[in-house]
């Protein structure tokens, strides 16, 4: 018999103490077995991810004859079509996920993104990542009128795309153009410990991972410790797919209509502004009813 | 705030009330010794049962953390020095043939068309950005880069200036020579190798720390990739170059669309000129 149950049959005290122990007891005991059970489950994930990130997608064909003939028939539809637009449009796509990931601010690539967009693994990533860099901004702020820290996340410093090319062009119930760019983009760290955590942000393996998260948590919790430099650079090949009505038409003016608002007439003062400053009007898109749908990692080389 | 991570925060900010106080209390010392005693025990059994705290948001965050691992692999990470001197590498061209038998056709077609005029605009578009960046206002480039690179180049700014990084500097291009040109039905491309010296520092300001470049004088190369419509021809005004406008002939005065003032040509999407497509600079 045991303890607990001796001091249950005992009195009601000690029954719930008994319990209560049992129950510190269990939680510790499901802690160590949880993280246990996690750092091996990561193991798997990174390496099977790796795997078939290495695999890559399915080759799809790109023929230029084919390609020719796609626009030739939007050209026909649509005059004022141009595939300058979707090009500005993949570009934007790129840097403003980029702003996601380095700020946490989701707003501008959600105006031009459909839902769909969020459940393709890139979406996901950066969805989860920006929520991320929102908390930790959160805490930064929250730190620093505790006086504990003067931290700051992430500083985007430079970011560039290759430039977009026609991947397919397909033509149904909905027109869809699929455009390839790769982009590269670089960001600071300024905290304690920031070559330890640019370190775990970037590390290709879980151990590399653990041990520069480790070291980055020691070096944040050393109060005599400086404030460090450090960079974090991503980098991607993709291919974005546009999806638009069949038979909509390219309005010649949407390319001017995100520059001022069209209510009060107020200049956007910032690219990544979503409404207007005076009145708050939302702000157009300048590629009409274009929506990218889909984010599809490709081969560099490809 | 998701239940889980209320429990969290709960269970931390009560550790914090009840961990010893650095501030002087004035309660009387008995009083002091019994509070403290009782906050010592608390404390004791909050460590016992932090487990029950935690485990709701360890759970969330360990299955997030795995859905995030996998879908990372869609983003290709560096980090430290790699990155910082790995960001801005050149690279190559889509395959295109060599620089005098595409250029040939470029002027076979279009016979005002003159490299040399590329490289020469070349230099003064290394100008223009020098002034766009140092002065944080993509206004200067407005007249030389594509719509789609000015909104780029303009986002980067405003993400630049909400940081609160700078930069400053002072640089002027040396030399140039055209490296490479494509022609395609759709597209013809000339990349301009620019050669420049000077400095150029990144800070943050509030820290003060620098986050790439410095105040020494230093040499580099940009790459600057121009161009225009497979079927657009070399303005007789001169076109942008000669700060004309490519669709009118009309001075340039352009509005923030990057539309003629006089025309309403959109002039900067490449379809009447030479318009600046991408611009890199090597690992600075």
């Amino acid at each position: 018999m045991t303890a607990t149950a001796i001091a249950a049959t005992s009195n009601p005290l000690g029954l719930a103490l008994g319990i209560a122990i049992a129950i510190a007891i269990l939680g510790w005991i499901l802690i160590l077995v949880l993280l246990i059970t996690t750092y091996l489950v990561m193991v798997a994930v990174r390496g099977r991810a790796q795997k078939s990130r290495e695999a890559g997608p399915p080759p799809r064909a790109a023929d230029a004859s084919e390609i020719l003939a796609g626009l030739g028939e939007i050209r026909r539809r649509d005059p004022d079509f141009d595939e300058q637009l979707l090009f500005d449009a993949a570009q934007t796509a790129t840097l403003l996920a980029f702003t996601a990931i380095s700020t946490g601010d989701t707003a501008p690539i959600m105006r031009m993104v459909a839902d769909s967009y969020w459940s393709t693994p890139f979406g996901r990533y950066v969805s989860t990542v920006a929520r991320d860099r929102r908390r930790a901004v959160l805490d930064a702020k929250n730190s620093a009128i505790r006086r504990r820290s003067r931290n700051v996340p992430r500083l985007p410093l430079d970011y560039h795309a290759d430039l977009p090319r026609l991947a397919r062009v397909a033509l149904g119930d909905v027109e869809e153009i699929d455009i390839r760019v790769s982009f590269s983009g670089l960001v600071a760290m300024i905290a304690r410990g920031a070559t330890a955590m640019a370190s775990g942000a970037a590390a290709r393996g879980t151990g590399q991972a653990v041990l520069s998260l480790t070291r980055a948590v020691g070096d944040r919790l050393n109060d005599s410790g400086l404030d460090e430099v450090s960079w974090v650079a991503s980098s991607g090949s993709y291919e974005l797919s546009f999806i638009r009505p069949a038979g909509a038409h390219t309005d010649p003016l949407a390319v001017l209509s995100d520059r001022v608002c069209a209510r009060c007439g107020a200049a956007f003062d910032s690219e990544l502004a979503v409404a207007c400053a005076s009145c708050r009007t939302a702000r157009p898109l300048p590629w009409g009813q274009w929506r990218l749908v889909q984010v599809q990692v490709v081969d560099p080389g490809s | 705030m998701p239940f889980n991570e209320r429990l969290l925060y709960g269970s931390q900010t009560l550790m914090r009330w009840l961990a010893p106080s650095r501030s002087t209390d004035k309660k009387h010392g008995l009083v002091r010794g019994v509070a403290g005693l009782i906050k010592f025990v608390l404390m004791l059994v909050l460590l016992l049962f932090l487990p029950l705290f935690w485990l709701p948001f360890l759970v969330v965050r360990i299955v997030t953390m795995a859905r995030t691992i996998k879908d990372a692999s869609t983003i290709e990470m560096k980090s430290g020095e790699e990155a910082r001197w790995g960001f801005g590498a050149f690279v190559a061209l889509p395959p295109g043939q060599t620089v005098g038998s595409d250029a040939s056709a470029i002027t076979r077609r279009d016979p005002g068309f003159d490299p040399v005029a590329l490289q020469n605009w070349a230099l003064v578009a290394t100008g223009l950005i020098e002034r766009s960046i140092t002065s944080g206002d993509a206004t200067p480039v407005r007249p030389l880069m594509a719509c789609g690179l000015l909104r780029t180049h303009q986002a980067l700014l405003d993400l630049q200036a909400q940081a609160e990084v700078s930069c400053e500097g002072s640089w002027e291009a040396t030399g140039a020579e055209v490296t490479h040109v494509v022609r395609t039905p759709h597209v013809e491309l000339v990349q301009v190798r620019v050669r420049c010296v000077g400095w150029c520092w990144q800070r943050h300001t509030p820290t003060g720390l620098t986050v790439r470049g410095s105040q020494d004088a230093t040499a580099w190369t940009e790459d600057l990739l121009f161009g225009r419509s497979g079927e657009a021809v070399t303005p007789p005004g001169g076109g942008l170059p000669a700060r004309r406008c490519p669709s009118c002939g009309a001075p340039l005065n352009l509005d923030p669309g990057g539309v003629c003032h006089y025309c309403r040509g959109v002039v900067t999407a490449g379809r009447y000129d030479w318009v600046l497509v991408s611009w890199l600079r090597e690992p600075w």
